[in-house]
């Protein structure tokens, strides 16, 4: 197949550009493309058009990824065409020109079923595989089959592949490794997990064996176990009879005891500490009682000699109380009344004193002449008060008056003056009676003033749009005037009246009954000539008929608009005069004629002040005469109350106080005097009182203290009635102590009895009759008591030995024995028994160790190996079948190497020699295949013209670049011969040539065209210019490549077209 | 009334073909036949059966361990308490193992005699159970003729290990015909011996219950017993009870339209996830097989070992111990006809056909005499078992050589791509 069209729709720089390939027959395409100008991604445009895309393309960076379109054009030998696009994706890449799917296998087919790889080995050849291919031939040391194979194959690496897979396969397994290689390894896990199985497994007698010893084993137990049970048995008895034989002894020494006794009283157990209780307590009482009697004895004594003044006693507590109090009062009394009396003649002695202060001639004791009481005093003082303040008032009030009245007659000054001097008199007339003056307020002036202000203002307007008015009217006038003067204007007015003569006459003529004549004739005839000139006239001079009437209907707008100005101008004036008398009636009340509202208005509002002022005085006025009728009020009051003071009427408030402060002290001091009188008065009446009291109680109860003072017989007698009653109490207490005693001593004597009950039981329950005998008895009782308890002890651990059989066996068992002889027994006993422990310990760790064995037998353990050693053979199976393989392929491989270089060898050699002198330019002659030194595998030689024999590894790089290329374009051949064509795909092969080797492999490469397409990609000119010069038109044909741009040209001698180079 | 009917237990025969890799769940299939065969009884206990039918090969014939009929023994000890009888003859393994002739079995088994066909009848259940033991591992008469005629007014079963006229990988033992069976006027045949369970008949059933617990890839499947329901001494249903505890699976995965081996990881997956599903929570011990033309071929056999640790790790990711990938075989191609590289004139055509030659050699030319050495070294166990390398057998040499042709074409067909 060819590739007709390569079609960059969005790819790496380029944006729909299109390479048309193949248009000549024969010829080598031969792309163009400075460095940068996208001749490598023209070239892996190719491989992405046919192949695909790679995931990690480089050339997305103009289009995004999924942006990146090629499109070509593929032709098949039948001729048939492919034409599809190609997008970068991961699944149905492939479309045709609209966009609709387009069949991969169509592809397939076209490209026989070549890969991309293979497309790139066989086809595609850069300088690096160029190299890389001689590289591989140098590390194969110029094995020729593997050279030839990797030419055949297109492959560069098939040493590497055979060596790959020789090394996985060595890996796995090698005949003589000495290393253990994975299958060995696997073969040796298997043997040992086969083994493991093997131990794992339990035979079936092997099994049965361990059951069968278990069984032994458990007999011998049984039979074991039966004789240390006898044993123990045995032993037992006998440590129980060698264990009672001392407790048989005892019993029946005590047996023995008991039966000495004979009869005994046997007491209770407490029997001697009740006897010793008893009696104690017997004793006690006895001693208590006695006490007790002695003590109510003295008690008795005591009270007889107690005595009680019973007269005393029958007084009343608050009788004795009163004579005590006033007894205490009585001493201090007798203290003070001296003093008291003494104070009291010092006061008289003040008093005396006091009246001469406003009585001197009074006597101190008279009554005093005036007694004033406290709210009388108060009033007076408050008289003095008010004085200063009714009479200051007054003073403030007329001084307040004078100032309005001297500001009232400045306001009036200047009222009067600011109208004018002709109205002053008029105004000052007016004021005098001002509250009553009628006078506009000074909004109503406000507002007047504003009135007639805008009145004034339209009327100016008005003034100023006449004037505009007349000066429009005179100028339309004066236009009109020099139309006219410019000739007569005919009219329409004109025209008009003439038509209406020449009618008018005509209709004489007309209806004449004679014939007219000449003049009438020429009249009419005038009259129709005027006509017809005016309305020629108007026809004629229409302009200037129309200007003028224009002017004339301006001129007359004018006047009407004037006539409506003066109408509007007369009722304003009628409104400015009404205005104006309306302000003057204003002031009618006022009796004058007012300025205008704004001069108006300053007065107006100092007239409002002046009322303010004239309401200050009136107020004061009033006030004034509130504080005269005071004034009156007060001198009223101070009259009447200084007369009662007894000063005359006229005194000052001064004089009147001091006579009340005098007033004052003296009846404080009469009030002193008297309060002390009363005191000593009833100090005086106290004394006597208590004198009479002491007197009369002791007259009645205690005449021998009649000799004492009065305060010391009350004193004494207080003493004396206080002794009685405390010995009253005494009696009382002693008696009810003697009562408690004598019956605290009728218990004891009950008690007494009780004792003596107590012991008499005791000797009854012993039958004995003293208490000598008793304590014997208790002896003989208590030893009788121990002997028998100790016997209930014996026999108690005897029973316990007995384990079922009667206390009597044991007895008589014990009694029967020889004690050396059973000791002896026992011992033997003893080590026997330890002999048979131990035998059966042992028997029961065999036992254990067995059941151990049987249950691990029991436990799947060998099926546990068994699946490990599946594991380990699936294994072995994996490593053997990968090795199997591995191995079969490369010694395939191998042998295939080999076979195809003796098959292909010749042609392939001879063709590839024929090569290599027009490549080499005729350094080479041809090539050669001969053995090496090690005669293993033939190696391939360069054949220099004089002969000489090159092996691979001692050529130049140029020469085994040639070398190389000839083996491939060979091979190339090969595969055209059998396989429907390929394009050939060369990128710059032939950088490291000079000119004359680069000309040489053109040349080849032209031929190369003849059999199948040949695109060469290069960025060097020179390379360009030699394809010229070598294939001409006919066998280049030359693609020329900018960014993202081409141009196609015939290549030309010496003239190239390059459009679009840059460079 | 209703009877279990189970054959081919294979007791302690390990599962095999499943190599322990990192991940795997190695645990799954410790014990899986005994746990099954614990299944089995239970299914007994639950079902409250008159009658548990073996149909031989208990053990493995060449099986020594005596603990696994130790187990088997211990096991069927717990029907006695039941009163579920036991009624079992002798598979060829069984009459080949060393274990069968020491074990002593309890009361309530009875193992039918090896010297000829004998009846057990269990008149309170209305059931007569017919058969013979196994005497050898080969038993190559048909033992069926012999067997006794049915009890009348009973629910007739005839117990018998046999392949019949021939079953696919089992070898022939008392071969008999359907029409000798049918013959027999019984009302259920318990076969044994395949392991495949199958109803070979219905009128009168004949059936095969198939094995206990797979094996091995190629006994894929759920695996278990048959419980018979009777009625009025008819039979009334026949179903299949799933008893294993480990599953088989293959998942065959068509990766034609695999664009790279990535997209193979993924349609395994896939497919592995719908086995996972029908294990039914059991353990999976799945074969992966990857199938068709597809373009990832050159990449995964460029690195096979590679992409199958890939699908082993995805599938341990996704399903962890539920998942054992037994093997990941690559069964794919190149995405062309093979006639086509084959009849390519250049050095992949040419070791195409060297291939396809190299398979017809004989004697001295023959190129896997290169393995002759390492088949003596390779132990006996390679030879058995799923997948065994049979170096001698001309089908395993063929087979090698698809191997070795679907590796190395892609490997010459890139041989010269930069690498």
């Amino acid at each position: 197949m060819r590739l007709r069209v390569l079609d960059l729709l969005a790819f790496g720089p380029f944006t729909g550009t299109r390479l048309e390939l193949g248009q000549v027959p024969g010829a080598v395409d031969i792309v163009y493309g400075p460095n940068e100008a996208g001749k490598s991604t023209a070239l892996r445009a190719v491989s992405g058009l046919l192949f695909g895309i790679p995931e990690k393309t480089v050339d997305a960076h103009t289009h995004a990824r999924g942006d990146l379109r090629i499109g070509g054009v593929i032709e098949r030998p039948s001729g048939e065409r492919l034409e599809f696009v190609r997008r970068k994706a991961r699944k149905e890449t492939l479309s045709d020109r609209s966009g609709k799917p387009f069949d991969d296998a169509l592809l397939f087919e076209a490209l026989r079923g070549i890969s991309a790889e293979f497309f790139s080995a066989m086809f595609g050849l850069d300088h690096e595989r160029l190299r890389s291919g001689a590289e591989a031939m140098l590390e194969g040391k110029g094995n020729v089959g593997e050279s030839l194979f990797a030419a055949g194959a297109g492959a560069t690496t098939i040493h590497r592949l055979r060596e790959r897979l020789s090394r996985e396969a060595e890996m796995l397994y090698t005949p003589r490794g000495r290393d253990k290689r994975l299958v060995v390894r696997a073969i040796a896990d298997v043997r040992e997990a086969r083994e493991r199985v093997s131990n794992a497994s339990v035979s079936a007698s092997a099994y049965l064996e361990q059951v069968r010893e278990r069984e032994r084993v458990l007999g011998d137990q049984a039979a074991l176990r039966a004789r240390h049970a006898a044993y123990v048995k045995e032993q037992s008895k006998l440590q129980r009879v060698l264990q009672a034989k001392p407790d048989v002894s005892r019993r029946a020494d005590i047996l023995g005891k008991l039966a000495a006794h004979g009869d005994v009283v046997i007491l209770p157990e407490d029997a001697t500490s009740r006897r010793v209780a008893a009696v104690r307590k017997r004793h006690d009482v006895t001693r208590n009682r006695e006490r007790l009697a002695e003590d109510m004895e003295r008690l008795v004594a005591a009270r007889r000699e107690l005595t009680v003044k019973e007269s005393l006693i029958a007084i009343d507590d608050a009788v004795v109380k009163d004579l005590d109090d006033r007894r205490s009062r009585f001493g201090p009394a007798q203290v003070d009344l001296p003093k008291r009396r003494a104070e009291y003649d010092a006061l008289e002695a003040q008093l005396r004193i006091a009246r001469r202060a406003f009585d001197p001639g009074g006597d101190a004791r008279k009554p005093t002449p005036v007694r004033l009481g406290p709210s009388q005093m108060a009033k007076v003082r408050r008289l003095v008060t008010d004085h200063a303040e009714v009479h200051g008032e007054l003073g403030r009030l007329r001084r307040d008056l004078a100032r309005e009245d001297a500001k009232r007659a400045q306001l009036a000054a200047r009222l009067a003056t600011s109208v004018g001097a002709d109205r002053a008199a008029a105004v000052r007339v007016a004021l005098e009676r001002a509250a009553e003056l009628v006078v506009p307020s000074p909004e109503t002036v406000v507002r007047r003033g504003s009135e007639q202000q805008k009145l004034a203002q339209q009327t100016d307007v008005l003034a100023e749009a006449k004037a505009r008015l007349e000066e429009k009217r005179r100028d339309a006038r004066q236009k009109i005037d020099a139309l006219e003067r410019a000739g007569a204007i005919p009219t329409e007015d004109e025209l008009g009246a003439l038509r209406n003569q020449r009618d008018a006459l005509w209709g004489t003529l007309r209806t004449a009954t004679v014939p007219f004549d000449a003049a009438t004739s020429k009249a009419f005839e005038d009259l129709v000539a005027a006509a017809d000139d005016v309305s020629d006239r108007l026809r004629r001079e229409a302009d200037r008929v129309a200007r003028l009437s224009a002017l004339l209907s301006e001129e007359r707008a004018h006047e009407e608009r004037l006539a409506a100005l003066g109408v509007e101008a007369e009722s304003l004036a009628e409104r400015a005069r009404r205005s104006d008398a309306e302000w003057v009636a204003l002031f009618d009340g006022a009796g004058f004629r007012p300025l205008s509202p704004e001069e108006m208005r300053p007065w107006v509002a100092r007239f409002g002040e002046l009322l303010d002022v004239d309401a200050t005085r009136a107020r004061l006025a009033e006030e004034i005469r509130g504080a005269e009728a005071r004034r009156a009020e007060w001198q009223r009051n101070w009259s009447e109350s200084i007369e009662s003071l007894g000063v005359s009427g006229g005194a000052s408030p001064d004089e009147a106080m001091v006579v009340l402060d005098g007033l004052s002290e003296y009846a404080r001091l009469v009030e002193q005097s008297e309060s002390l009188q009363r005191r000593i008065d009833a100090m005086r009446r106290d004394s006597d009182e208590f004198v009479n009291v002491v007197a009369g109680l002791v007259g009645a109860h205690l005449p021998e203290l009649g000799a004492f003072a009065p305060a010391e017989a009350a004193s004494r007698f207080v003493q004396a009635r206080d002794a009685a009653v405390g010995a009253e109490k005494e009696r009382t207490r002693l008696g009810r102590e003697i009562d408690e005693r004598r019956a605290r001593l009728a218990k004891l004597e009950i008690a007494e009895a009780d004792a003596d009950d107590d012991v008499a039981a005791l000797l009854r329950a012993a039958r004995v009759n003293d208490l000598d005998e008793l304590e014997a008895v208790e002896r003989k009782s208590v030893l009788e008591r121990e002997l028998r308890t100790e016997l209930g002890r014996v026999e108690a651990r005897l029973l316990e030995l007995c384990e079922g059989a009667s206390l009597d066996d044991l007895v008589g068992d014990a009694a029967a024995i020889d004690l050396d002889v059973e000791r002896n027994r026992l011992d033997e006993l003893r080590t026997a028994i330890d002999e048979l422990t131990e035998e059966l310990q042992r028997g029961a760790a065999r036992l254990a160790t067995i059941e151990a064995g049987v249950s691990r037998l029991e436990r799947p353990e060998a099926a546990d190996a068994a699946n490990d050693l599946s594991a380990c053979v699936a294994r072995l199976k994996r490593h053997t079948r990968d090795y199997l393989r591995l191995k079969l392929a490369s010694a395939l491989l191998d042998r295939e190497v080999e076979r195809y270089r003796q098959e292909n060898q010749g042609p392939l050699v001879s063709r590839a020699g024929e090569l290599l002198p027009t490549l080499t330019l005729g350094r080479y002659a041809g090539l050669t295949v001969d053995f090496g030194s090690d005669d293993d595998e033939a190696a391939l030689y360069a054949v220099r013209q004089d002969g000489a024999r090159v092996p691979v590894e001692g050529l130049s790089d140029g020469a085994r670049d040639q070398l190389y290329l000839a083996l491939r374009l060979a091979s190339i051949e090969r595969y055209l011969l059998r396989n429907e064509p390929m394009p050939v795909v060369l990128d710059d092969i032939l950088v490291h040539s000079d000119e004359d080797r680069t000309r040489a492999a053109l040349g080849v490469l032209g031929e190369l065209a003849t059999k199948t397409q040949v695109l060469l990609f290069t960025h060097h000119a020179h390379v360009v210019e030699a394809a010229r010069a070598v294939l001409g038109p006919a066998g280049a044909v030359e693609h020329v490549l900018s960014r993202g741009e081409i141009q196609r040209d015939v290549v030309r001698p010496r003239e190239p077209r390059r459009n679009g180079l840059d460079g | 009334m209703k009877l279990v009917h189970a054959a081919d237990l294979h007791l302690d025969s390990p599962l095999t073909g499943l190599e322990a890799y990192e991940g795997a769940p190695v645990e799954a299939i410790r014990s899986a036949t005994r746990r099954a065969f614990q299944n089995l009884v239970s299914l007994c206990l639950e079902e409250e059966v008159a009658l548990l039918l073996l149909a031989g090969d208990i053990y493995d014939g060449n099986w020594k361990d005596y603990s696994t009929g130790l187990f088997f023994a211990a096991e069927l000890s717990r029907l006695a308490t039941a009163g579920i009888d036991v009624v079992m003859v002798r598979g060829n393994h069984d009459a080949a193992s060393n274990i069968t002739r020491h074990l002593s079995l309890p009361k309530h088994v009875i193992e039918l005699s090896t010297t000829r066909a004998e009846t057990r009848v269990f008149e309170d259940r209305g059931v007569a159970v017919h058969g013979q033991s196994f005497r050898d591992r080969s038993v190559q008469v048909d033992l069926a003729a012999n067997y006794p005629a049915p009890v009348p007014g009973l629910f007739n079963v005839g117990l018998l290990h046999t392949s019949l006229t021939g079953r696919e990988g089992h070898h022939d033992y008392a071969p008999c015909s359907l029409e000798t069976l049918r013959a027999r006027g019984y009302d259920y045949w318990a076969l044994g011996h395949v392991h495949r369970r199958e109803i070979v008949s219905e009128a009168p059933y004949i059936v095969y219950p198939g094995n206990l617990q797979g094996r091995h890839h190629q006994e894929t499947g759920p695996k278990g017993a048959t419980v018979i329901t009777v009625s009025d001494g008819r039979v009334a249903s026949v179903e299949a009870r799933v008893l294993d505890v480990f599953r088989f699976g293959s998942a065959d995965v068509d990766v034609t339209d695999a664009a790279s081996p990535d997209d193979v990881v993924d349609l395994a997956r896939a497919a592995l996830d719908r086995e996972v599903a029908e294990a039914e929570g059991r353990p999976l011990g799945a074969r992966v097989i990857l199938r068709g033309a597809t373009r990832a071929h050159a990449a995964l056999f460029a690195e096979p070992e590679r992409w199958e640790n890939q699908i082993r790790l995805e599938a341990t990711a996704e399903h962890g111990a539920e998942l054992w990938i037994e093997r990941v075989r690559f069964a794919t191609s190149l995405p062309l006809a093979a006639g086509d590289l084959e009849a390519r004139d250049d050095a992949v055509g040419q070791v195409i056909r060297a291939i396809r030659a190299s398979r017809n050699e004989t004697g001295d030319e023959r190129l896997v005499r290169i393995f002759d050495e390492l088949k003596k070294k390779l132990p006996l166990e390679v030879r058995d078992g799923p997948d065994p390398i049979l170096l001698d057998d001309p089908r395993f040499i063929e087979a090698l050589f698809d191997d070795v042709e679907r590796m190395l074409v892609p490997g010459l067909a890139s041989a010269g791509a930069d690498e």
